[in-house]
């Protein structure tokens, strides 16, 4: 392993929750994390070549997570995700009470892909400027996504709670 | 209902070992060499092979010498994969450390919608400009070409229609998912 290949793993060891948070939010298994971590990983290694530092590497790291989860992985995981559903619903129906985060969680994942990069960020304790310059939107509109956000999630959260 | 209450969980119950990253991203990167885009593989693929037919039919009817026919294959052949290599990398190069991800998905559709625009406005007459060289070179001169004319136009057409479907199939779905997610960010509150 050359000098290169040193220095972006180590960038990765210290920045790997960003990753995680990312595809915590877009997967719901731990094979589809795994598979959706290696395509990032993949996706930041391609394009580390061209990381000038102009931007911080947490905001790289985070634009190209993001990007990767919108773009590319839905497809990947499309047939991975249907060979699992079954599972997932036999685990869902032993559950006699979802707690409040997994009915949270829950409505996160009907949430759009770009919905779901807001929450990411949001979930992260990014500054809107930080989320502004992530997603490539205005601040202003980050603001106004996130409120709509906020109360779409909660219709969706009272939705479930009441078992619609 | 408090979506903070998630910033409380733990978010570190997954981490990986640097050994683990290590093995991940060799695994990885070995399959990516291995692999290049399935898709416009075949795009090219697609335009060799339809360009390969095209010129050796000329070819077995006996109107130009093998040397000729060899000579246009290969450069053919060349000038498609220089194609194929700039589409790759301008498709595939996307500058994350500067842009925002908005600015990155449209900069990828306007390459792709601009290759397809490309492709419907190139390929047509290109295909027609083969069909009046065979018309010519059978019927020896342009009275056969003029005569026929229709074989001309019918060229014309039925290529436009399947570069039309071709590009369709190939990137109908990719262009459409582009579009919709460039929208959903557009969408001002």
């Amino acid at each position: 392993m050359n000098k290169n290949e040193n220095d972006f793993l180590e960038i990765i060891d210290d920045n790997q929750k960003i990753i995680h948070n990312v595809c915590r939010i877009y997967t719901d298994t731990t094979n589809s994390h795994h598979d959706l971590f290696q395509e990032i990983l993949l996706q930041l290694w391609k394009g580390y070549h061209n990381f000038k530092g102009d931007a911080k590497v947490s905001t790289w790291i985070y634009r190209v997570s993001l990007y990767t989860a919108i773009t590319y992985i839905k497809k990947v995981m499309k047939e991975r995700k249907l060979n699992e559903e079954v599972l997932v619903e036999s685990t869902y129906e032993q559950k006699d009470e979802d707690t409040y985060e997994e009915l949270l969680q829950g409505a996160i994942e009907k949430l759009n892909d770009n919905e779901k990069a807001l929450i990411a960020l949001y979930l992260d304790d990014k500054s809107y400027k930080e989320m502004s310059s992530i997603l490539g939107i205005s601040e202003s509109n980050v603001g106004a996504r996130i409120n709509r956000l906020k109360n779409k999630l909660k219709e969706m959260f009272n939705e479930r709670k009441d078992g619609y | 209902m408090d979506i903070d209450k998630l910033k409380e969980l733990k978010t570190d119950s997954i981490k990986y070992s640097r050994t683990e990253i290590n093995q991940i991203f060799e695994l990885r990167t070995e399959r990516s060499l291995k692999s290049t885009n399935r898709k416009m593989l075949i795009d090219l693929l697609l335009m060799g092979i339809t360009t390969a037919i095209l010129i050796s039919i000329t070819f077995f009817i006996g109107l130009q010498s093998r040397l000729l026919v060899s000579g246009q294959i290969a450069i053919i052949a060349g000038i498609l994969i220089i194609h194929y290599r700039i589409k790759y990398m301008l498709l595939n190069n996307v500058d994350l450390s500067n842009n925002g991800i908005k600015p990155a998905i449209t900069k990828i559709k306007n390459r792709l919608e601009g290759y397809i625009v490309f492709y419907q406005i190139a390929l047509p007459p290109l295909f027609s400009l083969l069909m009046v060289k065979f018309q010519f070179d059978t019927y020896g001169g342009w009275n056969g070409v003029f005569n026929k004319w229709y074989y001309v136009a019918g060229t014309f057409v039925l290529s436009l229609v399947v570069v039309r479907f071709l590009c369709n199939k190939i990137y109908g779905k990719d262009m459409d998912r582009f579009k919709s997610l460039i929208d959903s960010l557009n969408n001002e509150v």
